[in-house]
């Protein structure tokens, strides 16, 4: 298979797919986004209003990935991490609450990324774990500090949709994966997918940046057409 | 060409459980899994070192602007500026400067900030300490503390 046509199949399979997970609503008016012609982003550390302390630092390694491939230059999320914490802002409700004009002239973002971690927690039966995770996103603009996006998504994984059969060996398979779940339960998988999720939603997601090719060419997704491009 | 299919498998696997991400632009190497490995565990900071290193050294420059045409994948955005932030944690700075150079160049949204680390890099000497890196910059000449001074890092195992 020549790369050409290797390269035709994939194109093919990506726009097929996010026709089968996603059904079409009604355009988004993102004249107050596209206005603010976001080219980087700045994310910084999540709020964490769960339980789960180590939640945020395991957060912030999932979320440059799907917002860099969104389209978007993103900040090195760990090397600003550590400078914020240099600086004393240790704590991300301080970040949070900043003036995100004041953020952003700092780093020369045109937009500032913050996430909120509302859920991150297993919930234990006999048989089976359930895993959820949600996060609320909201973009702000840089030189003005207006919102441009909001998002919230959760994911809830049950370990008994998971483990198929019937009866006692069904049962028994249940119950181990429970207590495997319940000895390390692994959230990443479910991070990633919530990421992935709240930022290519073509009704609810983060509009295609610069770098990506939907943007210059919006009728490839008509959701987030871009006006005048 | 069996070779250029085999890749993409995984990547359908993952697009199966995430719903609808597109195949990656970029090379991101192990960044992720090294990134939450090491703050997981704090042990594992050369890990995630030699994660970036992977994917910035060597092939970046030839890389370099040339993303589809030779099928090689310019590194991440942002992962440019992490190795440079790592090695320069690690007392590099040379090196530091370089790949800061190097997320400039290929990314010009990063030139603010890349200018502020470059500044700091070459300054080198952990002079000014108790000013902020991210003070308004006012004269521009004397920049910031190193931010190599965290207590808890260990520093270049290998010298």
């Amino acid at each position: 298979m020549s790369r050409n046509s290797f390269r035709a199949l994939l194109v093919t399979l990506v726009c097929l797919l996010p026709a089968a997970c996603v059904t079409q609503g009604p355009p988004r008016d993102l004249t107050i986004f596209h206005d603010a012609q976001i080219r980087s982003v700045l994310v910084v550390p999540p709020v964490n209003r769960t339980q789960e302390v180590v939640a945020p630092d395991y957060y912030i390694s999932t979320i440059a990935k799907p917002l860099a491939e969104r389209g978007y230059y993103v900040f090195p999320v760990n090397a600003v991490k550590r400078i914020l914490e240099e600086d004393g802002l240790y704590d991300a409700n301080l970040v949070h609450d900043a003036d995100p004009r004041h953020l952003s002239e700092l780093f020369g973002a045109d937009a500032v990324l913050y996430v909120t971690i509302e859920n991150w927690q297993a919930m234990y039966a006999v048989f089976n774990t359930q895993l959820k995770v949600e996060f609320t996103f909201v973009m702000k603009r840089g030189d003005t500090a207006e919102t441009i996006w909001t998002n919230r998504v959760q994911y809830t994984y049950d370990t008994s949709a998971a483990t198929g059969g019937q009866g006692l060996a069904g049962l028994i398979a249940k119950a181990i994966t429970a207590a495997m779940e319940r000895a390390a339960p692994n959230y990443m998988p479910f991070v990633k997918a919530s990421n992935v999720r709240a930022l290519f939603d073509p009704n609810a997601g983060l509009p295609p940046g610069p770098y990506l090719d939907e943007f210059k060419n919006p009728n490839k997704d008509p959701a987030t057409a871009r006006p005048g491009t | 060409m069996k070779t250029s299919l085999r890749p993409a498998l995984p990547f359908f696997a993952l697009l199966l459980l995430a719903g609808c991400m597109p195949p990656p632009m970029y090379d991101w190497g192990e960044y992720e899994q090294s990134l939450y490995n090491f703050y997981r565990n704090t042990n594992t900071d050369e890990e995630y070192v030699a994660a970036l290193a992977k994917i910035c050294e060597a092939p970046a420059d030839q890389a370099m602007d040339q993303t589809a045409s030779k099928g090689t994948k310019v590194p991440g955005p942002g992962l440019h500026a992490e190795y440079g932030f790592a090695l320069m944690e690690r007392q590099r700075f040379a090196e530091a400067v370089h790949h800061f150079e190097a997320e400039k160049r290929q990314w010009p949204e990063s030139t603010p900030f890349m200018d502020v680390l470059i500044r700091l890099a070459k300054d080198e000497g952990p002079k000014d300490k108790g000013k902020s890196l991210l003070a308004p910059q006012d004269t521009g000449a004397k920049p910031a503390k190193p931010v190599s001074a965290s207590p808890e890092k260990k520093k270049d195992k290998r010298s």
